[in-house]
């Protein structure tokens, strides 16, 4: 997106002014409106489609494997595409390497089945389109999907150590799987303010960008900084690192909140 | 097929691999403690003599090389203003996605301290070869890879509005310029971040850190002036 | 829902298949070529939930457009007439004596000219329209244009105003420093000069009113939303001036003392013209009394025409009303309602209920601020 130099200059002084008016008159912490279809993929085991308003889309599809966690214990494997993009671009493997960080976060436990298997969980995330960084959206995408995930019942034994047998499955019984997924907010830094969710035309402007992840109550790690785009990157205060710190532990509960309730 | 294989250089038919005897790991090493007391390294510059500038920066566990090119023309019949910067860092320890990543995290941080409008049309290449042994992850070598590149750019003469530097401390690495009054970047890749007043102290400690390197960068080049004077 | 973010659950994405079960005996009585692709087709687009949202477009389109008198919704390969008498236009095509249309759309009948327009495409241009571009290239004595047309369009160097006045010619200095007056990225409103034999339009801005766009906001809308009219721009309420381009673009900025000397445009509210100097929040514009005529403007203009400074004085409270404004046209859009000078201005107005213009962009809100205009405008009697 190549935007004016009035346009620019319009949209930091703005975004710069105390208090920072957003080109589409947001809040600091206000999100724009996101569409999500869960559990549309019939063969999957859950899944969701996620649409926010500029257009951006993004498809996660989430299946599982029953596998011998004593083998192997990488219970959860991401794969990310990025449309118009290769597979080996630097936005692609960054973004597969956050997530695979990100991710870790996600408690193994709940996955495993007996004494001896586990289910190996298979996330497959597609960016349809994306008008400005997708890392929000694929989080959000994950969250949905996992939270609408359904395995087949266990009806054999737990502990299987000791006897040689495969774990057996309920023949329809499926159980929710309750697992606490992270969620990754991005926020924009121009001059002395910090904004969340920053549009296509915001993010041409701003200095910097921050990532900042979180899980049920907790901030943790990856965080990151990032530049949102090529032309305006600055350093900025390091209070306002503070300050994203604390307007993702306000907000994020009611974004999870409005995730889950779907 | 009589199409030539050009793209190669085959070398002689009797060509043999080379050999290294094996070397053995040491176990203990591998749950190394976090060295949280920042060593410092020692530094050259002017190694390589077919880049612009190049910078390597050792100690004894690490050895960190940095070659700049450029800036030079790029390729792109677009015009564009600005010069554009690639950062490739190589190690064999790492894997492959991760070092990209970095990679994209160092670019952007440079793009905030490299005076790109003066160069514009115009493209610069770094490179970082992290030689080094497993400590820590990654986050750790972070204070060392910027240092090792803000000296080769320093080196290849390319201008900069400020001696930048990285500091780590608590799986924080955390670039600052303008005397610490300014965050260029952050990477964080493991722990929670339990209160904003524990980030705030790992934020100090990384300041000051980033105040040594400066100083140490700074007395490097000064020294290295004085000694070329001389000769 | 949270004031933090509006989260829309839906059902039903790729799953669902919308074909009735007696779709072939349907419209066994219709003579289609391709029966079953068109009836499938057709059956979609009227079982669709987008049916509403359709016809509401058709509506403006027949509205716009009086010759269409008995416009009727085309699909792609339908049979319009096999009457031989017609002339083929844009939309159709022709075998053995049929003439079919070849887009989804309305029916439109010139003369003896048969058109489909579609409902929905990128924008056509046509001589005389008034557009907003974006300059995608600087070529050889030519500036590129993008206005969201199937190509480029071309501004020529000769077709702009050079700074230092209407006389100047242009020199060789100029050629060397094209990007100076306009680089790549920079707006502009322009006037479709000519049409070129490909369907390419070239621009002019020989006219104070066009040239590069400054002090404000861009937005961009489907083109089929936006009516052909006399006038594209309008002062409105809260010291706010657009510019509607007819290809979709659209520019909002502070209105500035060119918009003030410029005419107020026939037909719009009343209130435009008394609030245009102080807006409702109080914000003292620049005094219209200082009666600058365009022709003096002309005179004075020189290298601030293409100038990237936005005005300083612009306040905070103009920022917001811009704001505002894009809201409300995103909102339209969103509702696929015509966007039109007096609709901008309803709509304006019933937004005054939302206090913090950053609600708009919940899909609840945008759908009662477009039901809001939707009946102003039929209460005041000059619904279309």
């Amino acid at each position: 997106m190549t935007l004016s130099v009035a346009e620019k200059s319009y949209l930091y002084d703005s975004l710069a002014s105390i208090p920072s008016i957003r080109p589409d008159g947001r809040q600091q912490h206000q999100f724009r409106p996101i569409e999500i279809y869960t559990d549309f993929l019939p063969s999957s085991n859950g899944s969701s489609r996620i649409i926010a308003s500029d257009g951006s889309e993004c498809i996660v599809s989430v299946k599982a494997k029953v596998v011998d966690h004593t083998i192997d214990d990488d219970l959860l494997q991401i794969e990310i595409e990025i449309s118009g993009e290769r597979d080996d671009s630097l936005i692609t493997e960054s973004c597969t390497s956050l997530f695979n960080k990100l991710l870790k976060n996600i408690d193994m436990k709940k996955l495993q089945l007996t004494k001896k298997y586990s289910f190996k969980l298979f996330i497959d995330v597609l960016v349809i389109s994306s008008n400005s960084n997708p890392v929000s959206l694929i989080s959000f995408g994950i969250y949905s999907s996992l939270n609408c995930t359904l395995l087949p019942k266990l009806v054999s034994n737990f502990d299987d150590l000791e006897v040689e047998e495969l774990p057996m499955f309920h023949d329809y019984d499926l159980v929710k799987l309750e697992v606490d997924s992270p969620l990754v907010f991005v926020l924009g830094i121009v001059q002395n303010n910090i904004f969340i969710d920053p549009a296509a035309n915001e993010s041409e402007v701003a200095n910097n960008g921050l990532m900042i992840s979180w899980i049920n109550g907790r901030t943790i790690a990856p965080m990151r900084t990032f530049a949102l785009n090529d032309t305006n990157t600055k350093g900025f205060s390091p209070k306002l690192m503070q300050e994203g710190i604390k307007l993702v532990e306000k907000y994020a509960p009611d974004i999870a909140n409005a995730l889950q309730n779907i | 097929m009589n199409v030539q294989d050009r793209r190669r250089i085959l070398g002689p038919i009797e060509a043999r691999p080379l050999a290294f005897p094996e070397v053995k790991s040491n176990s203990k090493e591998e749950t190394a403690v976090v060295l949280s007391e920042f060593q410092a390294p020692s530094i050259q510059t002017t190694l390589l003599k077919n880049c612009n500038g190049s910078c390597i920066i050792e100690n004894d566990k690490t050895s960190i090389l940095s070659s700049i090119y450029g800036p030079r023309s790029t390729r792109s019949n677009l015009f564009e203003a600005r010069c554009l910067i690639n950062v490739t860092i190589k190690s064999t320890i790492f894997p492959t996605s991760e070092l990209k990543e970095l990679g994209s995290f160092l670019i952007n941080v440079l793009e905030s301290f490299v005076c790109l409008e003066l160069y514009p049309k115009a493209g610069i290449d770094v490179f970082v070869n992290l030689n080094i042994e497993k400590v820590c992850d990654l986050s750790w070598y972070i204070p060392y890879i910027m240092m090792s590149i803000v000296l080769g750019l320093v080196d290849a003469g390319i201008e900069i509005s400020d001696l930048p530097g990285c500091g780590f401390n608590d799986n924080n690495a955390i670039c600052f310029t303008k005397n610490g009054s300014e965050v260029i970047g952050i990477w964080r890749d493991k722990g929670d971040i339990e209160n904003e007043s524990s980030f705030g102290d790992s934020l100090d400690a990384c300041k000051e850190q980033y105040l040594q390197i400066k100083g140490l960068m700074a007395n490097y080049l000064l020294s290295k002036l004085d000694n070329d004077k001389t000769k | 829902m949270s004031e933090v973010i509006s989260v829309v659950a839906r059902n039903g994405a790729f799953q669902k298949t919308m074909i009735t079960e007696n779709f072939e005996s349907d419209n066994s009585e219709d003579d289609y070529s391709m029966s079953d692709i068109n009836d499938e087709d057709e059956d979609n687009m009227l079982d669709d939930d987008g049916e509403e949202e359709n016809n509401k477009a058709t509506h403006n389109k027949r509205s716009t457009k009086q010759n269409t008198t008995d416009s009727e919704i085309m699909t792609p390969g339908e049979l319009i007439t096999d009457d031989p008498i017609w002339m083929r236009g844009h939309g159709t095509y022709f075998l053995e004596n049929k003439t079919y249309s070849s887009v989804a759309g309305t029916v439109s009948k010139v003369n003896k000219l048969l058109s489909v327009i579609p409902l929905k495409s990128r924008y056509a241009p046509e001589t005389g329209d008034h557009i907003v571009g974006r300059i995608a290239e600087v070529s050889n004595k030519r500036w590129k244009v993008d206005i969201g047309g199937k190509q480029h369009a071309i501004l020529m160097l000769g077709s702009v105003n050079l700074p230092g006045g209407i006389l100047r010619r242009k020199s060789e200095s100029d050629e060397l420093q094209m990007r100076s007056f306009l680089k790549e990225g920079d707006l502009l409103n322009a006037e479709v000069q000519s049409l070129f034999q490909d369907g390419a339009a070239s621009l002019h801005t020989r006219s104070l009113k066009y040239g590069k766009l400054r002090n404000g906001m861009f937005c961009e809308v489907p083109n089929s939303l936006i009516i052909r009219s006399k006038n594209h721009t309008h002062n409105l309420p809260g010291n706010v001036t657009v510019v509607l381009g007819v290809n979709g673009y659209i520019w909002l900025r502070m209105t500035t003392k060119m918009d003030l000397a410029r005419d107020v445009p026939p037909g719009g509210s009343t209130q435009g013209n008394g609030m245009s100097s102080t807006g409702p929040t109080g914000a003292v514009s620049l005094n219209p009394n200082s009666n600058i005529s365009i022709t003096r403007l002309e005179e004075e203009s020189s290298w601030k025409i293409y100038s990237d400074e936005n005005d300083p004085n612009i306040t905070g409270a103009i920022k917001q009303t811009i704001s505002r404004y894009a809201n409300i046209i995103k909102a339209l859009a969103f509702c696929e309602i015509g966007i039109t000078q007096e609709r901008i201005v309803l709509g304006y107005e019933a937004s005054m209920v939302y206090s913090d213009v950053g609600s708009l962009i919940q899909r609840d809100n945008m759908e009662s601020l477009s039901q809001e205009i939707l009946n102003a405008e039929k209460m005041r009697g000059n619904a279309v």
